[in-house]
């Protein structure tokens, strides 16, 4: 899930006699070798934000070394460039913030910055990844980040568990892989050579996705770096095999916890897809949710989320801290009363707060070229819910408690449960 | 320095206009590239204008707003969910300033909303007594961190179990008559913004004149060595330090700006965080927040124990602080200006954030313009300033620590 579209709120006349400032629309197109970009200003943000995702495997294209499009990513980050600075370092420069993030079919790399600033960080963020040379120098930072990265990712009970349930639903492909590894080990096996193979192969143009929004204008298309040609590039969204539905297992990790996991429509059912981003809103929202306020008085902490994969989508509900299993019980409890419709009053009500709780998401910069980014590389630009076109917001419009119901009865029935349970000597 | 006056020469953002009014400021930033719509609104209903006893009446008397019911048996929080808003407040020292939220189109029926529980709050037992179990839920839910802040504030701007069991619901009514005017109030709104748009005469919801603070001032705890402990239920201790510090409108803001960058820096340093590629999530186990908009502006440092002892790096980064103002800073002042920009510029990123941020300044009968305002004063900070305004405040602060019990 992410956001709601903004299209109908384009045509809106400003107000008050301030100074309104004209909102280009939003411009879609290919980089010079291959690849789109989305470009969608807003001359009043404080920031710019540059999103450059991928599409690859994150663990590689023979699915033998787990982690490491994030531990590349990492080391292209630390290449010095033609000016003497490393992407990282000018990116701290300039006043910024550089974000690694992967899942597993993506990588990405997002840059937040002042507004006045983005250039630069356009042209060194394309050049640290479109003309990739990872050197022993940025691989032992890489290496050094990715450790650190994954080991926080370990102790962290929501991602612990993410990671856990997909590799418990997917029998095969990159989703049967956690993408950040918890052991500096898994990282430093990786060689330094295959490292820059991989980073050759899979951050190359063809494959990539920038996304730009915030204080941004088309003139930073021009500090595109070029970069390689790829040899042989992957367009095709990167899928994962599902095993069977229904089955369980019992994890060692770091933390406590529970996960369900159900599978869910590919993206292209839009509508569907809608329905389970509004079934997750509706139960697990951190301020509104019906599971949310149940559990308000336990130790337990819950979250759900409706993931928009190409094909197929995932629901996965987390539950962390104590009394889990009861808290578990009211889980299903409340996601099994979804195949009942809700009342109209109700439905119209959470359908108000869920349209605006999307909108929220995508209302400031970097949060908008992250959705943009992600929607583009699962195979459905336009329904990212933060694009010009409006579909996601229709497809919101057109939810009713009778298709919400019949989508909870298709896709909602029979979990995949997980359930985390802390090795001796670690601490939840 | 070229750089400098080329960026000072074109405005990055468009300023925000600002009307004044029968007493009340109106700040506006329409965008039109934005889907929701914000509007604050900040009443001189803030700490100084209630007494040591009534510690706590602010805080219960805007969240009795909340709660008072305006359509269909719902409160004001809950019709603002149901037609797909949102409605939140904060106290400061001064004000209580109201956010309500929600998509372009629903802003006006948001407001309409709001207005009618201003216009006819409900002082029953039954709401005050909802409002007080709301506030005293969000005194429990809060972090070590907040806890450390609210120790510094000399009070917790909520009260406590204790003295909100003392308030009764005529406390709340009177404080609402005194202090719900409309003078001094300011609106400030931001996002998509209508042509018809309401904000402009939302603060016609308060009654006319103006209130004025208590005279009993609120304890400030300032000095050297003071310690303020605390002792909750948590894994790891927490260390807080408050020093003054210079609000937005003084000359010595931009310079503190930079030095705020300056401390989160070398507070890395001492606690031997990891300099990554990226940003992890440890980076925001320390940290400082400047709280420039406040009459008596400060700046806190804040550091977590679950990085290690924390102790001994508390000292030496309070001992590094204390000595700028007779040495050279150390490190590169660009890149200490560069960091600040971006500090300043993703801390108002929001709806939310730019509205609160214009009506800041726009406060003292200023423009309301921040950005370009802010960077140029940034990019006049010279070595000298440094030392000057480090010299100036970064001397003895007031320490407190969040423990584990036991």
């Amino acid at each position: 899930m992410k956001l709601r579209a903004l299209a109908s709120m384009l045509t809106l006349v400003v107000a008050c006699g301030g100074f309104a400032a004209a909102a280009p629309p939003q411009q879609n197109g290919t980089l010079p070798r291959g690849g789109s970009y989305i470009l969608r200003p807003d001359p009043n943000a404080s920031t710019a934000a540059v999103a450059l995702w991928f599409r690859v495997p994150s663990d590689g294209y023979d699915g033998a070394d787990p982690g490491i499009a994030q531990l590349a990513a990492a080391s292209c980050a630390g290449v010095r460039l033609s000016g003497g600075k490393s992407l990282s370092d000018l990116v701290r420069s300039l006043g910024g913030r550089l974000v690694l993030g992967g899942e597993p079919d993506m990588t990405s790399i997002d840059v937040i910055v002042p507004a006045g600033s983005a250039r630069r960080a356009v042209a060194a963020l394309t050049a640290a990844y479109f003309a990739s040379d990872v050197d022993a120098a940025s691989y032992a930072l890489g290496l050094r980040d990715s450790a650190v990265r994954g080991v926080e990712r370990r102790y962290s009970a929501d991602f612990a568990l993410h990671d856990a349930m997909l590799a418990q639903m997917f029998v095969s492909g990159p989703a049967h892989v956690a993408p950040l590894p918890g052991s500096a080990d898994v990282f430093a096996a990786i060689p330094v050579a295959t490292v820059n193979a991989f980073a050759k192969r899979a951050f190359v143009s063809t494959n990539a996705v920038l996304s730009l929004s915030g204080n941004v204008d088309a003139s930073l298309l021009d500090a595109v770096t070029d970069g390689d040609v790829a040899a042989s590039a992957s367009t095709a969204p990167l899928d994962s095999r599902l095993g069977p539905a229904g089955t369980s297992a019992t994890v060692s990790g770091t933390v406590a916890g529970i996960a369900l996991g159900f599978a869910g429509p590919p993206i292209r059912d839009e509508r569907e897809a809608t329905a389970l981003d509004f079934i997750s809103d509706y139960l697990f929202d951190a301020d509104r949710g019906v599971v949310t306020r149940q559990l308000g008085g336990t130790k337990t902490s819950v979250s759900g989320h409706f993931l928009t994969y190409h094909d197929p989508g995932v629901t996965i509900v987390s539950l962390s801290g104590g009394d889990l299993d009861a808290s578990a019980l009211k889980v299903r409890a409340a996601i099994a009363a979804m195949s009942t419709p809700l009342g109209a009053a109700a439905f119209g009500a959470a359908r108000r707060a869920f349209a605006y709780e999307s909108a929220r998401a995508a209302s400031v910069p970097a949060g908008l070229a992250d959705d943009l980014a992600w929607y583009a590389l699962q195979g459905d630009p336009s329904y990212a819910p933060g694009d010009v076109s409006g579909t996601y917001s229709h497809m919101v419009d057109s939810l009713d408690p009778q298709f919400v119901a019949g989508v909870a009865r298709r896709y909602l029935q029979t979990p995949t449960v997980v359930h985390l349970v802390p090795e001796k000597g670690s601490s939840s | 320095m070229i750089a400098a006056i080329a960026l000072a020469a074109v405005s990055l953002v468009p300023a925000p206009s600002v009307v004044r009014r029968n007493g009340v400021t109106v700040v506006a930033q329409p965008d039109a590239s934005a889907a929701l719509a914000g509007t604050m609104l900040f009443v001189r209903a803030g700490l100084d204008r209630q007494t040591f006893a009534q510690n706590g009446l602010a805080a219960l008397t805007a969240e009795t707003v909340l709660q008072t019911h305006v359509a269909g048996g719902a409160t004001l929080r809950e019709a603002i969910v149901a037609a797909g808003g949102t409605i939140g407040y904060s106290v400061d020292p001064q004000s209580v300033h109201f956010y309500i939220e929600g998509l372009g189109p629903d802003e006006d029926g948001l407001l309409h909303l709001f207005t009618t529980a201003l216009r006819a709050p409900d002082f029953s037992p039954a709401t005050v007594a909802r409002a007080r179990a709301a506030v005293l839920a969000e005194i429990d839910g809060r972090s070590p961190l907040g806890i450390g802040l609210q120790m510094l504030d000399g009070a917790p701007s909520g009260g406590t179990s204790v003295s909100l069991a003392q308030l009764v619901p005529d406390d709340v009514r009177a404080f609402y008559a005194r202090t719900y005017r409309i003078g001094g109030a300011i609106v400030s709104a931001a996002g998509a913004l209508g042509p018809d748009a309401a904000y402009p005469t939302l603060a016609d919801a308060l009654a006319p004149g103006s209130s004025q603070p208590i005279v009993q001032k609120l304890p400030v705890v300032t000095g050297t060595s003071h310690q303020l402990i605390a002792r909750r239920s948590i894994d790891v201790p927490w260390l807080v330090a408050r020093y003054r510090a210079p609000d937005y409108d003084s000359k010595d803001f931009g310079t503190m700006l930079v030095l705020a960058s300056f401390v989160d820096r070398t507070l890395a340093q001492v606690a031997q965080l990891p300099t990554l590629i990226s940003r992890t999530s440890a980076d925001s186990a320390i940290g400082s927040i400047y709280a420039f908009d406040r009459p008596s502006a400060d700046l806190t440092i804040y550091l977590y124990g679950g990085l290690g002892d924390p102790s001994q790096a508390f000292s030496t980064a309070l001992a590094v602080f204390k000595a700028m103002g007779a040495a050279p800073v150390g490190g590169s002042l660009d890149d200490y200006k560069a960091d600040a920009r971006g500090r300043f510029a993703r801390d108002i990123s929001t709806i939310q954030d730019r509205a609160w941020i214009g009506a800041v300044f726009a406060s003292k009968g200023g423009s309301g313009e921040y950005l370009d305002r802010t960077f140029a004063a940034i990019d006049a900070v010279t070595p000298a300033d440094m030392r000057r305004v480090a010299g100036l405040y970064l001397g003895d602060p007031t320490v407190a620590l969040v423990l584990p019990r036991g």
